[in-house]
């Protein structure tokens, strides 16, 4: 009777599965978060996931910081002020900061990390990979010099922590991999406790830090790893967390607008989810096939089912980015007339096609249902298979699938050329239905020299008309950022440059 | 694991009042189910039409709708011939191979019974789900997959159960009188010793139609089963927890109708094991 219990032991564990949170927080100056996920690491140099920026962002420092209101506006951090010269930056540091471990910040700890981050090569280094030097002036001065001039530089390193230079000497023999991963020295708001793995991440206030906390502030954070969205709802609503990372937006909405919590809604830099096609296997490798896809998907039922709190896009940049063109881009909308008439243009009426879902997303599943629905119109057939994520995107790559789907966007608050080099460059990583185009890989490499802005705006115009003439991506919709909140917490703000954030350092309990 | 190997010899009471009735009718539903959805199903079990999205339960839709706005009674009804067809398919499989296998063995030499039920054993030493969970992973998600990796690990238990039976019965006079007569082996298998074996494993692929009615559903609740759209039970349970908290009815009417059919099918083979016994 073994099998008999153990199916029926296993139907029980699914469904009681993820209640055995009991831990409520024990007082108002402890503050727990539920993260979608436990990091596989918590080196800033390769942290590439909300889960893993939540431990790096709030333990480490940035040079400059920015507006969260207005991305374009930078502020000071660790650097108090800065200036461009050609290929060459100068950054002027704060005085008197210190790490968790008391030593002194100054400018062989910026090179250090900056070193360090590119030999790397991983996690939010794509942002900074045209840095061809960096020079310790003096202690409190640092240069770094571009491969070629770049406006963007400050902005970018707005996302990249600093870490201590003798940190990363103690541990050069992997380059401080194995030390970094799992231990944290930072100058930033909250200070590395420990790391109960499978639970959480525990972080305490550092009262020394430089930067001004809000009144009643959070002296303790336990950063809990809840990896099931409806279970981060529900222990968010019974009131086990302080606050929760992606609760999926239905409960997001019904628990934001319950009595005791109130929502908070933002901008973010995602196209979520975006279909990327196969330029390489039949027949999404015919564009006038593509075009019909994009025209015949079904918008509405996108922004329907993020419950109207989503927009449609009208190509790779969101319109309240620094320099957007999508305002002056063509409207994007269903026309299933378009759509006929460009599969007929084809010639491959009735055509099959497979789309590789990563499991785990409910959008990305249902954004394939709704290509799978609006393809059916035209007489062409979607099989849709759900595979872990490494297997979606290697089936994509590798052309055993015609479609990928997933999020699209980048991390630069204002550089919009991180769009493209990670979705539509040639070696990009998320590149997964290997688009290539020439005219695009050089405007791309020649905006960020231009320093007047309308010029750059010009370009960038040119650079997002080819991506979007090419159909090679849909972007089915721009949701919103929605995160409920209690009311006895306040502070939170959502950066629209991450999905996600969580900068505890703001948040208070009232 | 271990489907017992014994034959079943413990008294089961057979289920009282309406309980059989009521079993009776839910099997019969589920066959109106399985052979005639476009009749009962009242909507598309595919189609999108948001502007129903996540609507509870009311006359128009009695379970209510889904986040694509398709009605779950209808997804529910078409879902029937995937979850309970694979079951079907899983235990009866299993069952043929297990019964032809545990002959075989019960049969033979005791050599040849000694290596074939050493091979039953390595099937035994691996927890069972935990089996089919690497052997579905292993190859590839689809609810021929589920089935595959499901019949593995289900079929060693009818071999035990047949080997078992048969050892005892071919002991018995009504064997012993027709080998003393010349009667081939075969011809012994055939007339004297199946037929009774058939009854014993008929009890058990009743009630086993219920437990892998479940297994399935939970493999593809874990997302090695049906990809969506394709309104499998287990996928349908699986697609509804983000809306748990929004729209109780996208979950518990799948549930219920899981629950419903295992019980139903557990019940029937109670029946049929007591009717066996008296």
């Amino acid at each position: 009777m073994k099998l008999r219990n153990g199916i029926l032991g296993l139907a029980l564990g699914l469904l009681m599965g993820g209640v055995s949170y009991s831990a409520f927080a024990d007082d108002a100056s402890t503050f727990v978060y539920a993260d979608a996920g436990e990091p596989s690491t918590i080196d800033p140099a390769k942290a590439n996931v909300n889960w893993e920026f939540t431990v790096t962002r709030n333990i480490y420092d940035r040079l400059v910081d920015f507006d969260l209101d207005d991305p374009s506006k930078l502020l000071p951090a660790l650097a108090t002020e800065w200036k461009q010269d050609g290929k060459v930056w100068t950054f002027k540091l704060r005085d008197g900061v210190t790490f968790h471990d008391g030593t002194a910040f100054d400018a062989n700890d910026v090179k250090a990390t900056l070193d360090r981050l590119l030999k790397i090569g991983q996690g939010q280094s794509y942002l900074v990979d045209d840095i061809a030097s960096v020079t310790v002036v003096d202690p409190k001065t640092v240069k770094i010099e571009t491969k070629a001039p770049t406006v963007f530089l400050a902005s970018n390193l707005s996302r990249i922590e600093m870490l201590s230079d003798e940190d990363i000497a103690k541990h050069k023999d992997d380059l401080g991999q194995a030390w970094f991963n799992e231990n944290a020295n930072g100058t930033g708001p909250y200070e590395f406790v420990s790391w109960t793995r499978g639970t959480q991440i525990e972080l305490k206030r550092n009262d020394k830090w430089w930067g001004k906390f809000p009144e009643k502030p959070f002296d303790r954070v336990l950063d809990r790893f809840v990896t099931d969205g409806a279970n981060r709802a529900r222990g968010l609503e019974g009131g086990e967390f302080d606050l929760a990372n992606f609760v999926p937006l239905d409960e997001a909405l019904r628990i934001g607008t319950s009595s005791g919590f109130h929502l908070v809604e933002g901008n973010n830099l995602w196209a979520w989810p975006a279909i990327y096609l196969n330029m390489d296997l039949a027949p999404t490798n015919n564009k006038d096939f593509r075009e019909a896809l994009v025209k015949a998907f079904d918008y509405n039922a996108m922004v329907q089912s993020f419950q109207g709190k989503a927009e449609v896009g009208r190509g790779p940049v969101p319109s309240w980015f620094p320099g957007s063109p999508e305002k002056e881009e063509v409207e994007i909308k269903t026309d299933l007339d378009g759509a006929k008439a460009a599969l007929a243009k084809s010639g491959l009426a009735n055509a099959k096609m497979k789309c590789s879902v990563p499991a785990g997303f409910p959008e990305f599943r249902f954004a394939a249902t709704v290509l799978q629905s609006s393809a059916q119109q035209l007489g062409v057939t979607v099989e849709i298979e759900e595979q872990p994520f490494v297997e979606a995107i290697t089936a994509i790559k590798s052309d055993r699938s015609n479609c990928f789907v997933l999020g699209n966007a980048n991390l630069s608050p204002s550089d919009a050329t991180k769009f493209f080099s990670a979705h539509y460059l040639k070696g990009g990583f998320y590149n997964s239905g290997k688009f290539f185009d020439q005219t695009l890989q050089d405007l791309v490499a020649k905006l960020p020299t231009i320093s007047d802005a309308a010029e750059r705006g010009k370009l960038l115009k040119q650079a997002a008309d080819i991506v979007v003439n090419s159909h090679y991506i849909i972007w089915t919709a721009r949701p919103k950022t929605v995160v409920p909140e209690p009311d006895r917490i306040g502070g939170y703000r959502i950066d629209p440059a991450e999905y996600i954030n969580a900068r505890f350092w703001e948040m208070y309990s009232k | 694991m271990s489907i017992s190997t014994q034959p079943t010899r413990r008294t089961i009471a057979r289920p009282k009042g309406v309980l059989l009735p009521l079993a009776l009718l839910v099997l019969v539903i589920l066959a109106a189910f399985t052979l005639l959805p476009g009749l009962i199903a009242p909507h598309d079990p595919i189609a999108l039409a948001m502007a129903d999205r996540l609507k509870p339960p009311s006359l128009t839709h009695i379970f209510g709708t889904d986040e694509g706005g398709r009605d779950v009674f209808s997804r529910i009804v078409y879902g029937t011939r995937y979850s309970l067809g694979v079951a079907i398919a899983i235990v009866f499989a299993s069952a043929l191979f297990g019964v032809i296998y545990g002959a075989v063995s019960g049969m033979a030499r005791q050599g040849i019974d000694n290596l074939m039920m050493r091979i039953v054993d390595l099937f035994f030493g691996f927890p069972a789900l935990v089996l089919a969970l690497a052997v579905a992973a292993s190859i590839g998600r689809g609810l021929d997959s589920v089935a595959l990796s499901l019949a593995i690990i289900w079929w060693p238990g009818y071999a035990r159960l047949v080997r078992g039976e048969v050892l005892r019965l071919r002991e018995r006079p009504h064997v012993e009188a027709a080998r003393a007569l010349g009667v081939s082996e075969m011809t012994i298998l055939r007339r004297h010793i199946i037929p009774f074996v058939v009854q014993e494993v008929n009890v058990r692929v009743t009630t086993d139609i219920g437990y892998a009615l479940v297994a399935v559903t939970a493999l593809s609740f874990l997302g090695l089963g049906a990809n969506s759209p394709t309104p499998e039970w287990g996928l349908l349970i699986r697609d509804s927890r983000p809306y748990f908290g929004s729209a109780w009815w996208y979950l518990v009417f799948p549930g219920t109708m899981i629950m419903l059919t295992a019980t139903a099918f557990s019940l029937i083979g109670d029946a049929l094991a007591s009717r066996r016994a008296a």
